[in-house]
């Protein structure tokens, strides 16, 4: 049997609680969708964060795609994992990248003391901070596919199946997304990860 | 573009680090030989722990940033309900009745079609004339606000008008003269800001001192001002109604630029939309204000606020299309128009045909036309660069009417239709 890192057992207790709450939601219970979106919100969000770099619409993102869960779920059969079929919703809603990514305006160091020296937690921080900077900004000028890819196998685990569900595309597809994605990044920050 | 150093280190990450052991990774036989290869491969070796070190920063940065936008609103759980309340989602899927833009616009097309063959029997002179003029809107504005947040305009529609813009309701502005019943500002805190900003919502002050008081108010030397809940009331209700006559407009202008970046105020016009949008009913007048405001600052946050506000209460098409109208907003207008029309098609509670986009893009300023036409360069769906044609119907610019006569000879019949198909037919 294949094991797909994306997709849970079928016996773990997470995911009995997520059918519970899944069969009630189903059933007409509108007050079930909130614990069975629950595990599900900090990853929305994250991959939001992927497509909008403005949190609020990262929020708009997440709330669009919760409303647009919300009126497809009596007909989701469960072919896909409930995680997989929402992070396919979103992706689908944030393929118009002009609705999502406008506004967006690189932070600003206007008002931002910098001191001269830094002590040495303070240094790791500011390490720590240019690195992710340097990550969003590769990962901004992957393709949206390579970044939705990346993000969901690096941050989220899913396996290429998965990853392939979520982007409607071949497991071989998604697996070249993945490579081809890390090589580039990799590529833009490559100094600061070395040791 | 980066080559890896060895052309087995694909292999090598799919495996080690995707944990792809199911065959699927091309010209690779067993995982011994791959581990046999990492052994002896400096060059996959330095690349796997590269690549490993990056799904972790990923994977770190990720989780920092859920969880900061979840503080902002105290806890996950609390985002949670906010975003997914039961009763909110039970209103929105009692609207579901997403339509086939396709289906729409033909059907909006074939009406078109038929009206005007109709038509053309019984006015066989207007039908050998040109075709319609664009944005032939003129508005008037008739209410003030402290009945209604936006005032219905007669429009100066001809006789010889063809359909579908016959149909189209008048478009709606904001009314000069509205919103005078303005809150008293309570005179016992912060005597300075509220004096400057009693002289610039007084109507009998000069354009020199509003604009003076606009700048003390909000000029550089005090960009963090933060007025007090009254005075932020007054000032939204001075600010809705727009601008009128080109002096009004510099005094506007110079405001909504000021409150634009000034962070408190921004906050307190949010605080009031994510009211609005948990309202149920009529929306009072001050948030109303609040709205009209919110619409024009483009700040994103507000936009987004904007949109949510729209979803509950569709009823306020019209207030945020008016708002636009005044020309105050610098950028973006135009997409927020796009978004939130588009929001309501997909909710079922509006269509895609000229009719609506009448009502969100007649009479505005010509940003809005621009920025309409940028979207239609770049619009990966269909159903957007449908809305986007059908709303350049209503630009009088010349180089939209190419645009979109360029569209309707186009292969696309959707967005051929949209663009005015039936008008070349007729014309030809």
């Amino acid at each position: 049997m294949e094991t797909h890192l994306g997709e849970r057992p079928p016996t773990s207790p997470r995911n009995d609680s997520e059918r519970h709450w899944l069969t009630r939601c189903q059933a007409g219970d509108p007050a079930a969708f909130q614990p069975l979106l629950r595990p599900h919100l900090a990853g929305l969000l994250a991959l939001a964060r992927r497509h909008c770099r403005d949190p609020h619409w990262a929020e708009d993102l997440v709330q669009e795609t919760l409303v647009r869960a919300f009126r497809a779920l009596p007909s989701f059969r469960g072919d896909s994992a409930l995680r997989t079929w929402l992070f396919r919703i979103l992706v689908r809603l944030a393929s118009e990248p002009q609705r999502w990514r406008r506004g967006e305006t690189g932070p600003s160091l206007d008002g931002v003391d910098v001191p001269d020296r830094l002590d040495a937690v303070a240094e790791h921080d500011a390490m720590a901070r240019e690195l992710q900077d340097r990550l969003d900004e590769a990962m901004e000028r992957l393709t949206s596919k390579q970044r939705t890819a990346l993000h969901l196998r690096a941050v989220e685990g899913l396996d290429y199946a998965a990853i392939a569900g979520v982007l409607q595309c071949s497991a071989a597809a998604a697996r070249m997304h993945v490579l081809e994605a890390r090589r580039k990044v990799l590529g833009r920050v490559q100094e600061h990860l070395d040791p | 573009m980066n080559r890896p150093p060895c052309p087995r280190t694909d292999d090598v990450l799919a495996v080690h680090l995707d944990g792809d052991v199911d065959g699927t990774s091309s010209g690779w036989s067993g995982l011994e030989a791959l581990a046999d290869h990492l052994r002896d491969c400096a060059g996959c070796q330095r690349e796997l722990q590269r690549a490993r070190r990056l799904d972790a920063a990923l994977a770190e940065g990720a989780g920092r940033a859920a969880a900061a936008h979840a503080a902002a609103d105290g806890s996950l759980d609390a985002l949670l309900g906010r975003l997914c309340a039961p009763e909110r989602l039970a209103a929105e899927a009692a609207t579901v009745a997403v339509r086939s833009p396709r289906r729409t616009v033909v059907r909006a097309g074939l009406a078109a079609l038929a009206t005007i063959a109709g038509l053309a029997g019984i006015w066989s002179a207007a039908a050998a004339t040109s075709p319609p003029e664009r944005n032939a809107v003129s508005p008037i504005e008739v209410a003030a606000l402290e009945a209604a947040p936006v005032a219905a305009a007669e429009r100066n529609a001809t006789s010889d008008e063809v359909a579908p813009r016959a149909a189209v309701p008048p478009p709606l502005q904001v009314a000069d003269s509205a919103v005078r019943a303005r809150p008293q500002v309570a005179a016992s805190t912060a005597p300075d800001d509220l004096a400057e900003l009693e002289r610039f919502v007084d109507p009998a002050a000069s354009l020199h001192a509003r604009l003076a008081a606009v700048q003390r108010l909000f000029g550089g030397e005090r960009p963090r001002v933060r007025l007090p809940h009254e005075a932020m009331l007054a000032l939204v209700h001075e600010l809705a109604p727009g601008c009128a006559g080109p002096a009004g407009r510099i005094v506007m202008a110079a405001a909504h630029d000021g409150v634009r970046g000034n962070a408190p105020f921004v906050q307190w016009l949010r605080a009031a939309l994510q009211r609005i949008e948990a309202t149920r009913g009529p929306v009072p007048l001050d948030d109303v204000a609040a709205l009209l405001v919110g619409s024009r600052l483009g700040v994103p946050e507000l936009d987004a606020a904007v949109l949510r506000v729209l979803r509950r209460h569709p009823e306020h098409s019209a207030t945020v299309a008016a708002a636009l109208r005044s020309d105050l907003r610098r950028h973006g207008a135009g997409d927020l128009l796009l978004d939130a029309w588009s929001d309501l098609v997909e909710r079922g509670q509006q269509q895609d045909d000229v009719a609506t986009a009448g009502l969100w893009f007649a009479d505005q300023p010509a940003a809005v036309y621009s920025d309409v036409a940028a979207a239609l360069a770049t619009a990966r769906s269909s159903p957007r660069r449908v809305r986007c044609l059908l709303a350049l119907q209503w630009s009088s610019d010349p180089a939209h009417t190419r645009q979109l006569d360029q569209r309707a000879r186009g292969g696309n019949h959707t967005e051929a239709l949209a663009a005015g198909r039936e008008r070349h037919a007729a014309s030809d």
